[in-house]
């Protein structure tokens, strides 16, 4: 189901960042941008799922933890995304295909320095991120 | 010994039961070596109580609120007295935590516990099915159906968590009661293996780690006993692989190997932050898919990077649900 080299997106008060996601999607036109209200109400099995089944990578954007518009959600969310990485690890899958980044809506420099970063570091890794039909 | 220990369960049974209670607990069952749970509602039940090194259930599922449902009679007004090997104990102070039950509701009846026989190492070794399984202190005593008899070690017959007695560990918790010598148990306990288990994680290369997943999970027939018999997944109803039409579908119902590792990935996040280790999943796999390697996994990291192990007590709330601000991150 998921796109094969896509990397998605999900950033949290998308009107407020629409300057760093114009930014960003003419940059990278393989990012697949989808809004969410709060990071802390991301589901992770939704990111689990889209790298098990190929994509390249899955980024949450949201607010720092105690700048959150909904107080502790970005927090228990920090938590939660841990968990997400050491579940990929658990499975073989290279942890660094899921990355949050955490920076204010006004802040499209150093959002886009970062997302820059993620996007370098994943290249080097295979189109398939799941076990997948090579293993056997 | 063993006799003895069920003895004192049944006395103290006797003593604390009142008219209107429910008792869980093993009792014997049809087949050689098999413990079935038992729902007691009468004294003169009490008797049937078995405790030995075969009672590998954990009765703690049955307290969770939908499990709860179907065992208990409408308008049950008493209190249930469960009775629990000292790991079962933590599946239920997790079960607490979760807020599925109240405390006062449930007497927690510990029972000291020597090692529980794993059934299937057994009938490995056995060339055809078995008619006659007994215990003496050491030993397990087997007769086949072709009359071929076999003699095992307990300790090497044991469950795979009996193997580290980290599991054994009891509860921080006011209120049990402990049939057997609390101080005793405490210093053997001290004087058994403890150590985590190299995992596949540790030793194998990303590549080689998901092979060998693959390769276990190709088995799996998705028939969810895992996920079922569970103590600490507890939202059966509204289970995200249960419910294809209400929402977003997670896992394709089609058993394909791909989908079994999404299955397992997915139900191992969910239930990381509540699993007490308790190995139910993997014994009543009818695949022998072994399943350690996640969930032990799992019990590492919310230890080390978390400080945190499910189950302790019964009322640390679970720590990927509750924040309070100020408070460090991990
Ligand atoms: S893990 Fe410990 S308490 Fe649990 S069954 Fe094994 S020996 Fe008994
Ligand atoms: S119990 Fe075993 S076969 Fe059944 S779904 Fe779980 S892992 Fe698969
Ligand atoms: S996942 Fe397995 S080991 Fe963990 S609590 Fe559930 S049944 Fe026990």
């Amino acid at each position: 189901m998921a796109n094969k080299e896509l990397i998605y997106l999900f950033p949290c008060l998308a009107e407020q960042r629409k300057k760093v996601l114009q930014e960003i999607q003419k940059k990278y036109p393989l990012v697949q941008v989808v809004p969410i209200t709060c990071a802390g109400r991301f589901n992770t099995s939704v990111a689990l799922k889209l790298i098990h089944e190929g994509a390249k990578g899955v980024i949450v954007l949201g607010c720092e933890p105690g700048d959150c518009h909904y107080r502790e959600g970005s927090a228990i969310s920090e938590r939660r995304f841990l968990l997400t990485k050491y579940t990929l690890k658990a499975f073989g899958i290279e942890e660094d295909r899921f990355q949050a980044l955490w920076h204010k809506p006004s802040d499209v420099k150093k959002t886009m320095a970062d997302i820059d970063l993620f996007i370098e570091r994943i290249s080097t890794f295979d189109t398939k991120g799941g076990s997948n039909e090579k293993a056997n | 010994m063993k006799k003895q220990i069920e003895q004192n369960v049944q006395q103290l049974l006797t003593q604390i039961w009142k008219p209107g209670d429910l008792i869980i607990a093993w009792k014997n069952a049809s087949l050689p070596g098999h413990r079935t749970p038992a729902f007691l509602y009468r004294k003169e039940d009490i008797q049937d109580i078995v405790f030995d090194s075969f009672c590998d259930i954990s009765l703690a599922k049955y307290l969770n609120e939908r499990n709860r449902q179907e065992i208990l009679p409408p308008h049950f007004k008493g209190k249930i007295h469960i009775v629990c090997k000292p790991c079962d104990a933590k599946s239920v102070m997790q079960t607490f935590s979760d807020q599925q039950i109240s405390e006062t509701l449930v007497n927690l009846i510990v029972v000291a516990c020597d090692g529980i026989i794993d059934r299937k190492k057994i009938e490995k070794h056995c060339d055809q099915s078995i008619v006659d399984m007994q215990e003496t202190d050491f030993q397990i005593l087997c007769t086949d159906i072709s009359g071929k008899e076999y003699v095992f070690e307990k300790r090497e017959s044991w469950l795979r968590k009996c193997e580290d007695a980290r599991n054994c560990d009891l509860p921080y918790y006011y209120g049990y009661y402990f049939v057997g010598d609390e101080k005793e148990y405490r210093t053997r306990l001290k004087h058994r293996y403890q150590t985590h288990k190299k995992l596949p994680q540790d030793t194998m290369s990303p590549k080689e780690l998901q092979q060998k997943i693959h390769q276990e999970l190709s088995r799996c027939i998705r028939c969810n006993a895992c996920r079922n018999i569970c103590p600490a997944c507890f939202c059966s109803d509204q289970c995200v692989f249960d419910k294809p039409k209400e929402r977003a579908k997670l896992v394709e119902n089609q058993v394909t190997t791909e989908n079994t590792i999404l299955y397992h990935m997915i139900r191992f996040h969910h239930i990381a932050p509540n699993c007490t280790g308790c190995g139910e999943c993997e014994r009543a796999c009818p695949k022998d898919i072994p399943l350690h390697i996640f969930f032990e996994y799992f019990n590492r990291c919310m230890e080390e990077e978390f400080g945190y192990k499910p189950g302790k007590t019964n009322d640390e709330r679970q720590k990927l649900l509750s924040y309070n601000l100020g408070e460090d991150l991990v």
